[in-house]
């Protein structure tokens, strides 16, 4: 007997004063609003970690410490064989996206409500362009943006996006291109560019995607590759031992996207990299 | 065995429930709040001991829930995941009281027990107010494990998965928070 008891005997006795106030239908949309400004606040929040986990992921080398487990799949290759897209291309115009039609594909092996569940290693079609896969994945397509969301492991559009998603619950949004014809072309070698650098990452390559990936920065220093490449510069770089181009790939992203979500990041990491004066991408 | 059986059944309908509601599937939803509205409820309650606005805690629990509904991997049975889902929201609101409380310098919201009696209604009533009025003062691990072992009743083990921390912890918590409101209460009997 404790001197508690009354006070725990009475607490017990509460009870709610009012019950079945609880409303379905509001509880479903404000928490589908809830869901896509939890989407919104991951665009990019993560990207850089992304991207330095991407390049080490494509250099088959090992993965940072603070990589979570759920990213280092038993069933994942050391070096993801890529399956050629060989989906369907969109049926819609071009710059139409019609993003109502489902996702398919030799790799989609199947869906679940609006997400469609891709193979490991696979590549789907998409109104964003194709997607390559690492990973399970589970593919939302909504009214003018791809919802990735990977069980574990990396996916790249071929744009040149790159979108990895490190453990569970984790959504990156990845907008289509804007149309233009000029930012098309510039786009479109900016992409290519991005295309080979990848591929030679995916050969183990890296001193060539690293050259690549420079020329990409050199040529089209505005495109939206340009930015990705110079993080991968940095991770490369750093992978291979050289800081000094690791700092300077970093002094020139903060340079020049110095409004980017992804700056104080890099100056994070630059931070802790041994000062260097760089003569464009290379230290004097 | 009986009741083995039950709960298996029971456990089978809320996965398919809960397959169908991930799936966006409106009526499964509606049927997953039915079932645990009332249990939520009463467990909101215990951890506020203020019936008034165990509603609008339901309803903000659901609301994450739901947001987070196809994320949700089943390492923890539904019910758990709920419950912690209520504690952060209850957190949430004890932090609004204390806010509220400083500000207006009024006491915790008065609970008010069932009781047989009404004189019975009035000791449930003050001890409630006052147990409560003590629990505000405690910090939220102390209070959640408090709740969990001594309000809810909960064994050990289930208080640990419910509060996501070790036995032993969970154990040491409530014991503390025993001592505090022993001491507490009794210096307001004096």
């Amino acid at each position: 007997m404790s001197a508690l008891d009354p006070f725990v005997r009475a607490a017990r006795e509460v009870r709610p004063s009012a019950t079945g106030r609880v409303d379905v239908e509001v509880i479903a949309r404000q928490a589908a609003t809830a869901r896509s400004r939890r989407r919104g606040q991951l665009i990019g929040g993560s990207a850089l970690v992304a991207a330095v986990c991407a390049a080490l992921w494509w250099g088959g080398e090992p993965r940072l410490e603070s990589q979570p487990k759920a990213f280092v799949s038993e069933n994942s290759p050391a070096t993801p064989e890529v399956v050629p897209a060989t989906a369907p291309a969109p049926t819609t115009q071009p710059g139409v996206a019609d993003w109502s039609a489902p996702v398919r594909g030799p790799d989609v092996v199947g869906h679940r409500g609006a997400h469609t569940i891709a193979r490991r290693g696979g590549a789907i079609a998409t109104p964003a362009g194709t997607l390559w896969l690492d990973g399970e994945a589970e593919v939302e397509v909504a009214s003018a943006d791809v919802i990735v969301h990977l069980s574990s492991g990396v996916a790249a559009f071929d744009n040149g996006d790159r979108v990895v998603v490190l453990g569970h619950e984790r959504f990156v949004q990845v907008r289509p291109e804007k149309d233009g014809p000029d930012e098309a072309a510039v786009s479109a070698s900016a992409t290519s560019l991005a295309r080979r650098a990848e591929s030679q990452l995916l050969a183990g390559n890296r001193r060539a995607a690293r050259r690549t990936l420079a020329t990409l920065v050199g040529e089209y220093p505005k495109a939206p590759e340009a930015k990705t490449a110079l993080l991968d510069i940095a991770t490369i770089s750093r992978r291979l031992g050289d800081e000094g181009q690791a700092a300077c790939a970093l002094t020139a992203f903060v340079e020049q996207w110095s409004t980017d979500r992804q700056a104080s990041a890099a100056q994070a990491q630059l931070e802790r990299l041994p000062a260097a004066t760089c003569r464009g991408l290379r230290p004097r | 065995m009986t009741l083995t059986v039950a709960t298996d059944v029971e456990q089978m309908q809320e996965a398919a429930l809960l397959s169908a509601a991930q799936r966006g599937d409106a009526q499964a939803l509606e049927a997953l709040v039915r079932l645990h509205r009332s249990s939520l409820a009463a467990q909101v309650a215990h951890m506020t001991g203020d019936p008034g606005s165990v509603d609008d805690i339901v309803q903000e629990v659901f609301i994450a829930a739901v947001a987070a509904l196809p994320g949700f991997r089943r390492d923890a049975q539904l019910g758990t995941w709920l419950y912690r889902i209520a504690l952060n929201k209850s957190r949430t609101w004890w932090k609004a009281q204390q806010r509220r409380k400083r500000r207006e310098q009024l006491g915790t919201a008065v609970a008010q027990a069932q009781a047989e009696t009404p004189d019975e209604q009035l000791a449930h009533t003050d001890h409630a107010r006052r147990l409560y009025a003590a629990l505000a003062d405690l910090p939220h691990r102390y209070r959640e494990a408090f709740v969990a072992r001594h309000v809810e009743g909960m064994e050990l083990a289930q208080a640990s998965e419910h509060l996501g921390a070790p036995v032993s912890t969970v154990s040491y918590r409530a014991r503390r928070a025993m001592a505090l409101l022993e001491q507490r209460l009794c210096e307001d009997d004096r």
